[in-house]
């Protein structure tokens, strides 16, 4: 392990030890219809400190990862397979494996999450002020008094108005901003190291949801909590994420630090997602580029690389490519159906599962894609 | 909150106003009267001439039409007067203060077992929903919820009565207490426990299982909920998840069963009362119904209509402490 000399804490802590790293990860779902792999073959890692943003179309498996890294799956899911090494206090553990009591502790304590839904995520029969206490007497041999006292605190460091009055209110007394404050504030009681916040502010207003962002991004620079922000919205990546997973079909396709993604995208789905994405200097007038086909149900994953069908650089014996371009296969070289690409390493810190990322021709900038269009 | 309480009132003034008059309608048009009912019908050698029969009807009010006896009974009731038992020559309200404690001896004592049983056992049933204990279990309880309770009790008077006769099991086949009211109160006591044993275990098993599949029911609606998936994510372990996050939402609908349980307990049950012969409040209403004995056919109907209005009363307070999301105005 190659030592680095000390950074000023401006700048992350070095790149060599991830805070949570997901290899393979399966997770199924076993229901009456059969099989339904939701998560299969994630990988991933978290840096301290960091902001991880994974984004993805509806249904690829972004939130059954997040629930996986708390074993939270509800069931008919179960892992499958697959390690997740959080490394925390001088130790590793496999959260995949790890016995559920020990597990209990990390939930909330070591990693704290949020959720979509703050209207219906808190318990309506307690105060907000006893339901972030419970989560710190969870996990802190502390009095009443004192959880009370960290609730107090929790709520002004999230910047709730009269935080004294809301400790004794019910959450139906609260807007859904207010409470998805709430939602922070007790993911954050513990000091956890990690924090999992699943489209956190898809459920909110424009103006809420900027305000939201921004709260977790201080927070995160305040505290040094490394962040995974799940969410549909690249722009919101680009604002708040240090680096960003591409998650395609239960599978993470790409990871990259935010600026060398959007600056090189490798994958050619994320070249398409990039592309379909309003640009900030493009007037909303023509239609948006967009990735032809459709998200494959998990019931029915194509082999091989799974955006195959929907590829515009995909090479298969025939014509099988989702624009109907015959790319003649050169001899010896697997088609794309046959073999699940690997994920590997194309640029420091930047991985892509794709057999032809480095021969994609020279990378495209996200305004040239945006400009030129690449599905045309 | 003043102007619920006298929303309520009105309410319920209204709603017994024509829920009794509706079953005094109901009663004097059935076929029969106290007179015919009580002597003609049941022993014809005593038919009673028709000089007498006129002079008892005068007495008793008969010979108006219903609405007219009606409007009296609403004017005595506002005096505090019931009336007299036709059947029974005595005070409708002495009537009822004799027969509230056997039936609330039954029902009280079902009451307590069913929700001290149920409780744990619906908890139980959804923590482990799904096992194979479980099933088997929730099984049993419905075959129980599905046995009339006729049939059990016959059933349990066979066994217990007749079968372990002279045993240390024997139980009464019926009645409250078979000792002299001067024998010591202990022993009187026991005899009434004894006496007590099989209508309680009649009344309880049924709410029993009813009630244990209604707590599962909600229990495994509220485990579906978002905030029991926030709480797991707190690293709140599954017994505090099922109790203390879980359990408590599902006292919302609970509250409600309490509330309707109310009549019950006091009113005791028809059946089981009578049955056992026990000499409470269900089977006075049952007898007072055969006899034609208005009185106390109105007297009981009051009183059931005005313990429901106030269960529900109850159950609408208690929903405000349980549910902090209602309050009373
Ligand atoms: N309880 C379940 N039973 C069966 N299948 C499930 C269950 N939960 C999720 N899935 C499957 O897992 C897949 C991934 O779901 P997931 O919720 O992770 O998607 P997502 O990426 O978070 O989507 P979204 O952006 O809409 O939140 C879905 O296609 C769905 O079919
Ligand atoms: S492996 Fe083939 S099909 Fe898959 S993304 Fe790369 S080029 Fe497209
Ligand atoms: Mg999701």
């Amino acid at each position: 392990m190659i030592e680095r000399p000390p950074h000023p804490r401006l700048s992350p802590p070095p790149r060599h030890a991830p805070l949570l790293a997901i290899k393979n990860l399966v997770t199924a779902f076993h229901t009456p219809a059969g099989r339904i792999p939701a998560v299969d073959g994630v990988s991933l890692s978290i840096e301290r400190g960091r902001t991880l943003g994974i984004v993805g179309e509806s249904g690829c498996g972004k939130s059954v990862t997040a629930m996986s890294v708390l074993r939270l799956v509800a069931s008919p899911g179960r892992i499958e397979a697959g390690e997740i090494l959080f490394s925390s206090g001088g130790t590793t553990l496999d959260l995949a494996t790890l016995p559920e009591p020990a597990m209990r502790s990390v939930r909330g304590g070591r990693i704290g999450m949020i959720f979509q839904e703050p209207m219906t995520s808190l318990n309506p029969v307690f105060t907000v002020g006893d339901q972030i206490a419970e989560a710190v007497l969870l996990h802190r041999r502390v009095s009443r008094e004192a959880a009370r006292a960290r609730a107090l605190e929790m709520l002004q460091l999230v910047r709730l108005a009269d935080p004294r009055q809301r400790l004794d209110e019910y959450p139906h007394q609260l807007s859904g901003g207010m409470r998805q404050r709430v939602m922070i504030a007790m993911a954050l009681a513990c000091d956890p190291e990690l924090v999992i916040a699943d489209e956190p502010t898809t459920a909110l207003d424009v103006t809420i949801q900027a305000q939201i962002l921004e709260l977790l991004s201080e927070l995160r620079a305040r505290l040094g909590t490394a962040i995974v922000l799940i969410t549909h919205d690249l722009g919101v990546v680009a604002e708040t994420c240090d680096d960003v997973a591409v998650m395609y079909a239960g599978r993470v396709v790409e990871q990259a630090p935010a600026a060398e993604l959007f600056a090189r995208p490798r994958h050619p789905y994320t070249i398409g997602l990039l592309a379909a994405r309003p640009s900030p200097g493009m007037k909303h007038s023509g239609p948006l580029c967009t990735i032809p086909g459709m998200v494959p149900l998990p019931q029915h994953f194509p082999a091989g690389c799974r955006f195959h069908p929907r590829c515009a650089y995909a090479r298969l014996p025939g014509a099988e490519s989702g624009s109907g371009r015959v790319v003649p296969l050169p001899a010896g070289e697997l088609p794309c159906n046959a073999a699940v690409p690997p994920l590997h390493e194309v640029a420091p810190g930047h991985w892509v599962r794709c057999f032809h990322a480095e021969s994609l021709g020279p990378p495209r900038s996200a305004q040239e894609i945006a400009a030129g269009g690449l599905f045309s | 909150m003043a102007t619920y309480f006298l929303r309520r009132l009105l309410l319920g003034l209204t709603t017994l106003v024509v829920i009794t008059g509706f079953v005094y309608g109901l009663a004097r048009n059935m076929p029969g009267t106290p007179l015919t009912v009580q002597l003609g019908e049941t022993d014809p050698s005593r038919k009673i001439n028709p000089e007498d029969q006129e002079r008892l009807r005068k007495i008793y009010g008969l010979d108006k039409s219903w609405p007219v006896g009606y409007a009296q009974w609403l004017g005595n009731l506002l005096q505090g007067d019931l009336g007299r038992s036709i059947s029974r020559k005595q005070p409708v309200t002495q009537l009822i203060a004799e027969r509230i404690g056997p039936s609330f001896l039954i029902s009280g004592t079902s009451l307590l077992l069913t929700w001290l049983i149920s409780v744990p056992l619906g908890l139980y049933a959804s923590a482990r929903s799904g096992r194979f204990d479980e099933r088997a279990s929730s099984l049993l309880l419905y075959v129980l919820y599905s046995f009339p309770t006729f049939v059990a009790a016959l059933f349990l008077q066979i066994i217990f009565a007749v079968w372990l006769r002279g045993t240390a099991w024997e139980l009464p086949l019926f009645g409250m207490s078979d000792l002299p009211a001067d024998a010591p109160w202990l022993a009187r006591v026991g005899d009434v426990a004894r006496h007590a044993i099989l209508p309680v275990t009649c009344q309880t098993y049924v709410s029993l299982a009813y009630d244990s599949r209604f707590i599962k029911a909600n229990l495994e609606e509220a485990v579906r909920q978002d905030y029991i998936r926030t709480a797991r994510a707190k690293g709140a372990g599954p017994w505090r998840v099922l109790v203390h996050h879980a359990f408590r939402n599902t006292l919302i609908p609970l509250v409600t069963l309490l509330g309707l349980s109310l009549p019950a307990l006091i009113g005791g049950s028809v059946i089981i009362e009578q049955i056992f012969t026990w000499p409470g409040m269900g089977r006075l209403f049952f007898e007072s119904i055969r006899e034609r004995d208005y009185p106390t056919i109105m007297g009981l109907t009051l009183m059931f209509s005005v313990l429901t209005l106030l269960g529900q009363l109850l159950a609408d307070m208690l929903y405000c402490v349980v549910d902090p999301r209602v309050s009373l105005d």
